[in-house]
C-alpha cells in the first residue's frame, strides 16, 4: 500500500509516492527554474499555469514507474502551505479530487514539515525512524528557522526556536547573487565561485547582527545591505578574482550566524527537560550547499551529535518529504471536501494563519 | 449516460448531474473565492441528494474558461483529478461554446463576458464551429454585438445554470462520438500572465 505526495507550492511541480514504512518508491520533480528565468524569480501566475500543465502527466508516470494501481494508494498527502496560493490550490483541488475519488482520506500537509522530516528519508529502502526528539535546520529561500522536535511516546510536537526578522537565508543568497550578475538561482553559482576564492573578512567587513534582548532570531537583510555595498564598492561583477573572494566572504558570513544562533540554541536546550535531543536535522534548499554539508558535519562531531543531512534530491522542494511528513500526521487525514489551502501557514505555533472563509460542508 | 458537469470559471459555480439531455440535479452558488471548498462539497450534495454513486458518473463535464485563471485551474484539475481515479474522461469544454449551444448544435452567435481594465472576451460560434474566444475592446465589443446575435455571459448566468448547459454540451458531443475533440484539458485563459505581457513590452521598447 502507498501513500501518494502531491506538491505544487511553489515553481516545482512533484509526485511520490511511499510505502507506509517511508520508502520512496517514486519521486518525480518537473522544474520550472527555466521558465522563470527570464523574470529573475518566480512569477506566481506562471508557476500555476506550469502547475496544471505537468501534474496529471507526472501522476500518470509515477504510478507507471511505480508499477503501481490507485487501489494501492491508501492516503493521499498535498502541500496546504505556506506558499503561492495559485500554485497550492493546483495541487489541493486534484489531491481532493483523488481523494474523493477514491474515498481516501487526505492529508493537508505544511510544507516545512516536509523539509523538517526530509532528512530522515533514506536514498532507499524505509525511512530512518524518528528519534524521540531532534532539532531541525530547516533553511530555504523563503525559511529561516531551528524548529525543536518531540516524538516520544508517540507524540510530534514541533516547536519553532527562532525566525528570520527579514529576508530568509537562501532569498540573502538569490538577492546577492543577482545584483553580482550571477544567473537565477544565485545559491549554487556563489558556492561555485565561493570554493574558488579565499574568505576575507577584513575586505569584506560583513555584520553579524546581534539583537539587544540576546535574540537567537535571524537576520540576513544587514549582510545583504552590506554585501550589496562591497559588491558596488569593489566592483567584484568586474573582475572574476575579486567575485570569488566576495562570494567566499559573503557565504562565510552567511554560515557564520547560522552557528552562532545554533550554539545558543544547542547550549540553552540541553538545560531543557529531557528527552535530550541527540540528533540534528538540516533541510531545504540551503542544505544543498556543500560547504554547509562539511560544517555541519564537524559542529556535529565537535558536539557529539548525530546530523542528518538529507539526499541532495530531497533538499529542494519535493513530493517525498510532503509524503512523508504526511505519514508522520496521519492521524489528520480526513474529509477532502473540508481542506482549503494556505499561503501563510505556521510550524509550532498556532498551526493555521490567514483564515478567511467557511466551507459550504454537511457534517459526514 | 450519467454526467456530471461544473463550471468554476464563472462568478456563480455551479454543477449539475444529467442522464443524457435529461436533467437530474443542479445547483449554483457564490464562487468568487475558495472555490476548491465549494466545488467538492457541491459535488457531493448533488450525488448524495440524488442517491448516484460517484462510480456510476460515466463522463466528467467541465469549462475551461476564459474566465477566472484559479477558478479555471480548480475546475480542470477536480474534474481530471476525478475521471482519472474513476477510469472515465473528461469533456472539456469553452465556457462561451457551453452558451452558445441550444437544441442538438452550437448555434450561429457571439458570446462575450467583461474581461475587466475595459477589455471583454468575445467568442463567435457557428453550427459545429467554435471559435477560440479572444480580447476585444469596447468599440470592438460593441461591432460584434450589432452584427451577431448575442449572449452576455453575466446575463446568462444570472437567471439559468452554466453547469446545465455544459452537461447537455457533452452530452451533445458524446452523441456526435466527438468526444476526442474535446479531451484538451488546456484552459482558456487568453490573456498571458501579467509579467510577460510587461516582459514583451520592455524587449520592445
Amino acid at each position: 500500500m502507498y501513500i501518494l505526495g502531491i506538491e505544487t507550492s511553489c515553481d516545482e511541480t512533484s509526485v511520490a509516492l511511499l510505502r507506509a514504512d517511508g520508502e520512496v518508491r517514486c519521486n518525480l520533480i518537473s522544474s520550472q527554474i527555466a521558465r522563470h528565468q527570464p523574470f529573475g524569480g518566480v512569477v506566481p501566475e506562471i508557476a500555476s499555469r506550469e502547475h496544471l500543465v505537468h501534474l496529471f502527466p507526472l501522476l500518470e508516470e509515477a504510478l507507471r514507474q511505480s508499477g503501481a494501481s490507485w487501489n494501492e494508494v491508501e492516503t493521499i498527502a498535498v502541500t496546504a502551505g505556506p506558499g503561492l496560493i495559485g500554485a497550492l490550490l493546483v495541487g489541493v483541488s486534484a489531491a481532493q479530487g483523488l481523494s474523493y475519488a477514491l474515498g481516501i482520506p487526505l492529508v493537508a500537509v505544511n510544507h516545512l514539515e516536509g523539509h523538517l522530516f526530509s532528512p530522515f528519508l533514506s536514498a532507499s529502502g524505509a525511512a530512518i525512524p524518528l528519534p524521540p526528539r531532534f532539532l531541525s535546520i530547516v533553511i530555504s529561500g523563503g525559511h529561516s528557522s531551528i524548529y525543536d522536535v518531540v516524538t516520544a511516546d508517540g507524540r510530534l510536537e514541533i516547536e519553532m526556536l527562532n525566525r528570520t526578522r527579514d529576508d530568509a537565508i537562501g532569498e540573502t543568497f538569490d538577492k546577492v547573487a543577482k545584483f553580482v550578475g550571477l544567473p537565477y538561482p544565485g545559491g549554487p553559482q556563489v558556492e561555485r565561485l565561493a570554493r574558488a576564492g579565499k574568505a576575507d573578512r577584513k575586505r569584506f567587513p560583513f555584520p553579524v547582527p546581534q539583537f539587544k534582548e540576546s535574540s537567537v532570531d535571524f537576520s540576513f537583510s544587514g549582510l545583504k545591505a552590506g554585501a550589496i555595498r562591497w559588491a558596488r564598492q569593489y566592483r567584484v561583477g568586474e573582475d572574476q578574482a575579486a567575485l570569488a573572494d566576495f562570494c567566499a566572504t559573503f557565504q562565510d558570513a552567511l554560515f557564520e550566524q547560522l552557528f552562532s544562533r545554533l550554539d545558543t540554541i544547542w547550549q540553552q536546550i540541553r538545560r531543557s527537560a529531557p528527552p535530550r535531543p541527540r540528533e540534528i536535522a538540516l533541510a531545504g534548499g540551503v542544505a544543498a550547499n556543500g560547504v554547509l554539508r562539511e560544517r555541519m558535519q564537524a559542529w556535529g562531531r565537535q558536539h557529539d551529535v548525530m546530523v542528518r543531512l538529507p539526499e541532495k534530491r530531497f533538499c529542494t522542494d519535493n513530493a517525498a518529504m510532503i509524503a512523508f511528513a504526511g505519514l508522520q500526521r496521519r492521524r489528520e487525514a480526513g474529509d477532502p471536501r473540508l481542506v482549503k489551502a494556505y499561503s501563510r501557514m505556521l510550524v509550532g505555533g498556532p498551526r493555521i494563519l490567514g483564515e478567511t472563509s467557511a466551507p459550504l460542508v454537511r457534517p459526514s | 449516460m450519467l454526467i456530471l458537469a461544473a463550471d468554476t470559471s464563472l462568478p456563480i459555480l455551479s454543477v449539475a448531474l444529467t442522464d443524457g439531455a435529461m436533467l437530474i440535479a443542479a445547483v449554483a452558488l457564490e464562487g468568487r473565492n475558495s472555490r476548491n471548498e465549494k466545488l467538492l462539497p457541491a459535488v457531493d450534495w448533488v450525488l448524495a441528494e440524488q442517491g448516484v454513486d460517484r462510480h456510476a458518473i460515466e463522463l466528467f463535464a467541465i469549462t475551461r474558461g476564459p474566465g477566472s485563471f484559479t477558478g479555471v485551474r480548480i475546475g480542470l484539475a477536480t474534474f481530471q483529478a476525478l475521471a482519472l481515479a474513476l477510469g472515465r474522461t473528461v469533456c472539456s469544454i469553452p465556457t462561451h461554446e457551453a452558451l452558445a449551444f441550444h437544441g442538438e448544435d452550437l448555434e450561429f452567435s457571439f458570446v462575450y463576458d467583461d474581461a475587466g481594465r475595459g477589455e471583454f472576451y468575445g467568442s463567435t460560434f457557428a453550427p459545429d464551429v467554435s471559435d477560440p474566444a479572444r480580447l476585444l475592446t469596447r468599440a470592438e465589443l460593441q461591432s460584434a454585438i450589432a452584427a451577431n446575435r448575442s449572449t452576455s455571459v453575466a446575463a446568462f448566468m444570472a437567471d439559468r445554470n452554466v453547469a446545465v448547459r455544459t452537461a447537455l454540451r457533452a452530452a451533445a458531443i458524446a452523441r456526435a462520438d466527438r468526444l476526442s475533440i474535446y479531451r484538451d484539458a488546456t484552459p482558456i485563459y487568453v490573456r498571458l500572465a501579467e509579467a510577460e505581457v510587461k516582459l514583451a513590452q520592455k524587449k520592445d521598447d
